[in-house]
């Protein structure tokens, strides 16, 4: 088989004969929106494993599924418009046809659009793969008044096409029985090295309309649907901010209603797993290692480990906005602002999704095609005051303020943050300049296929743990070591970096206790007030009299402003690597991050000093 | 003649001509805006905001700056 074909990869690292006799393997291609990922996770459900794909750095996800009697591998590509096009994503799926080897190509397209789908179904018929067209929004055709005839169109095309609705699974045994006729076919490895040459030619102008013709009816006016009237009331021009306003309130409390309540259960499940099981276990063990064990590596992970509730609530949450189609219509509304400090609608929206974890804020912002509108949301994002901050700055100021300035000390640091992500948005868009000719789908309002909804977070959750588990682990021993080495009872890493650290800190007012709580700050915000409580030597509760006794309100508010800009967690961090796909970047996140807390840090300081040292 | 920025709401028109690179106007045709084809305005966003229009059965939305380009004959 390699002899016959020497152009032709072996898939997945195996040799060419080995990987014939594997388990077939499909792709799953179509257009944005067409459904393909509701139809994917409808097939595979929660078997999908999303991982990097063998020879280039995009990560697909695939599965494994029974088709007949055969084991079929699926795997699900990025969306695309044209197969010749030049976007990202259109270069990912051409260079995944051509370097690895597939057995057939299924096609999900969607039925309410098929002039505007077919052209991809022409352009991929080109390549001599078995191919498999599956007619999504039945439902939404028949609602429309469109009638197609597939039998007709599967005979032009040569190919089958059938009818389905992947939401509600109308049809579903008829698409099963097609997927397995594909998957039986003969092997056809010399077909699959024809994808080698993924150089499609060009469509002769009016291919589409005359395989059309006849077999495709769009009623010439459409009649007036629920999308109509619901975009008439969420897109007016008076109420549509406002009322995407209270929505965006709604998620932001709901992530916490029913994210929070888990995360201490999981959290006190953990410290009981801790004193039960691994205090008792690790009694013999010498200090050190009893220490970096326990106070550091599993105090550390089993605090990533509490975000998982919150990142699984909001992943379902923004699962539904995503869904519904609600999302564009939000970038929609807020374009016009964005677009003059070179972010677009949807930055916007995970901006204000940072508001209760930046981490799902960041991996969010993959909706968006542009690489570098990417990067500047995500270097935006990191300002939105966090839950873990805001639990620190509630502490700060419910201890040093009085009860009428506090809640006004808490809203300036959230204008702080927005006037923070808005400088930054200014400063960095003319380094990252992108093409701002926005155009992109307002899909109908859909109902989410609520089954799916919890495979989705799941996924998504899975694939941050696997990505940043390694990243926090060597964080947090890294920060163990600091604050513990060496062990001889003389001063600790930690103690002689804070000292070292006191030229940089002391213009800012931050005394070197308080900048060893902003290094395992660092780690996360969550472990920061009980790191500070192991710095003074004092139980969590007697935390509140020290620092009313050692700090004034004035270096509280400074190490609070550089709370609120400086790197949020390593989660964050790990977040901003894995989606810019450079260590680079997320150096430069951080280093700026830093540069601009200690800036507005020292700023506010020295000019309160100044002022306050004048009257 | 017009450009499809200067399309009142709720008015239908042709799509005559895209004044725009090959690569954008290939970009363009992939969401069936391409000469020939009927769109209609249905919205425009506040402050010079982006526009909400119907190319067939796709709604779009698209910034005005893109939408200068693209030259309609208004129909009845």
């Amino acid at each position: 088989m390699s002899t016959s074909c020497p152009k032709c990869p072996p898939a997945a690292g195996m040799p060419p004969v080995a990987a014939a006799r594997q388990a077939r393997r499909l792709a799953i291609i179509g257009l944005p929106n067409a459904g393909k990922s509701t139809f994917f996770n409808r097939l595979t459900g929660l078997s999908q494993r999303v991982g990097n794909w063998p020879g280039l750095t995009v990560e697909l996800a695939s599965a494994k599924v029974v088709l007949g009697s055969r084991l079929v591998e699926v795997v699900d590509l990025p969306g695309i418009h044209d197969l010749s096009g030049y976007s990202e994503d259109e270069a990912v799926v051409r260079n995944v046809l051509s370097q690895s080897v597939f057995d057939g190509l299924v096609l999900v397209v969607n039925g309410a659009q098929l002039e505007r789908h077919w052209r991809l179904v022409l352009q991929l018929s080109t390549l001599g793969l078995p191919l498999l067209v599956l007619v999504n929004m039945h439902d939404e055709m028949r609602q429309l008044g469109i009638r197609a005839d597939l039998a007709q169109l599967s005979q032009r095309l040569g190919a089958p096409v059938v009818a389905m609705s992947a939401r509600k699974g109308d049809n579903w045994p008829a698409v099963r029985s097609a997927l397995t006729q594909l998957a039986e076919q003969a092997p056809l490895r010399e077909h699959a090295c024809r994808a080698d040459q993924v150089n499609v030619p060009a469509l002769t102008p009016g291919a589409v309309e005359q395989m059309l013709q006849g077999a495709y009816h769009v009623p010439a006016t459409l009649p007036i649907t629920l999308t109509h009237r619901l975009d008439q009331l969420l897109l007016h021009p008076w109420l549509g901010l406002p009322m995407f306003a209270v929505l965006m309130a709604l998620i932001f409390q709901a992530t916490y209603l029913l994210g929070s309540p888990l995360q201490e259960v999981l959290g006190s499940g953990l410290e009981w797993l801790q004193a039960t099981l691994w205090q008792p276990a690790l009694a013999s063990a010498p200090a050190w290692l009893q220490s970096l064990l326990l106070e550091g590596i599993w105090q550390g992970v089993s605090t990533v480990l509490t975000f998982i509730p919150i990142l699984f609530v909001f992943f379902v949450l923004m699962a539904v906005v995503e869904d519904s189609g609600y999302l564009a219509r939000a970038a929609f509304l807020m374009d016009a602002s964005m677009t003059r400090l070179g972010l677009d609608g949807r930055s916007f929206v995970m901006h204000l999704m940072g508001f209760g974890c930046n981490v799902p804020a960041i991996l969010g912002t993959r909706i968006m095609r542009e690489r570098k509108l990417r990067l500047l949301t995500m270097l935006v994002i990191p300002f939105s005051v966090c839950s873990a901050r805001l639990q620190v700055f509630l502490f700060f100021v419910s201890t040093l303020f009085s009860a009428q300035a506090a809640p006004w000390v808490l809203l300036s640091l959230y204008l702080v943050s927005f006037l923070v992500a808005m400088f930054t948005a200014w400063l960095f868009k003319r380094a990252l300049p992108h093409r701002e000719s926005l155009v992109m789908e307002m899909p109908p309002y859909r109902l989410p296929a609520m089954a799916y909804l919890f495979t989705r977070a799941s996924g998504e959750v899975k694939a941050f743990l696997q990505l940043a588990s390694t990243f926090i682990l060597v964080g947090v021993v890294l920060i163990w070591a600091l604050t513990h080495l060496p062990m001889n009872g003389d001063a600790t890493l930690a103690t002689r970096l804070g000292d070292a650290l006191a030229p940089v800190l002391d213009p800012l007012g931050i005394r070197h206790e308080l900048a060893v709580a902003l290094m395992v700050g660092v780690v996360a915000k969550e472990i920061l007030l009980g790191g500070m409580a192991v710095i003074y030597g004092v139980p969590e509760s007697g935390l509140a009299q020290v620092i009313s006794q050692q700090l004034d309100w004035v270096a509280a508010y400074s190490f609070m402003l550089f709370t609120l800009i400086y790197v949020p967690c390593l989660s964050t961090i790990a977040a901003i690597r894995k989606e810019s796909r450079s260590n680079g970047f997320a150096a430069l996140s951080v280093g700026y991050s830093l540069l601009l807390a200690w800036c507005v840090a020292g700023g506010f300081y020295q000019l309160a000093h100044h002022w306050l040292g004048r009257a | 003649m017009t450009s499809l920025a200067k399309l009142k709401a709720n008015h239908r028109a042709e799509v005559v001509a895209i004044h725009l690179p090959t690569e954008e106007c290939q970009r363009l045709s992939a969401f069936g805006m391409q000469p020939g084809a009927q769109v209609q305005v249905f919205r425009r966003a506040g402050l010079g905001g982006p526009l909400h229009i119907a190319v067939g059965t796709t709604q779009l939305l698209m910034r005005r700056l893109l939408a200068e380009s693209i030259h309609v004959q208004l129909q009845g």
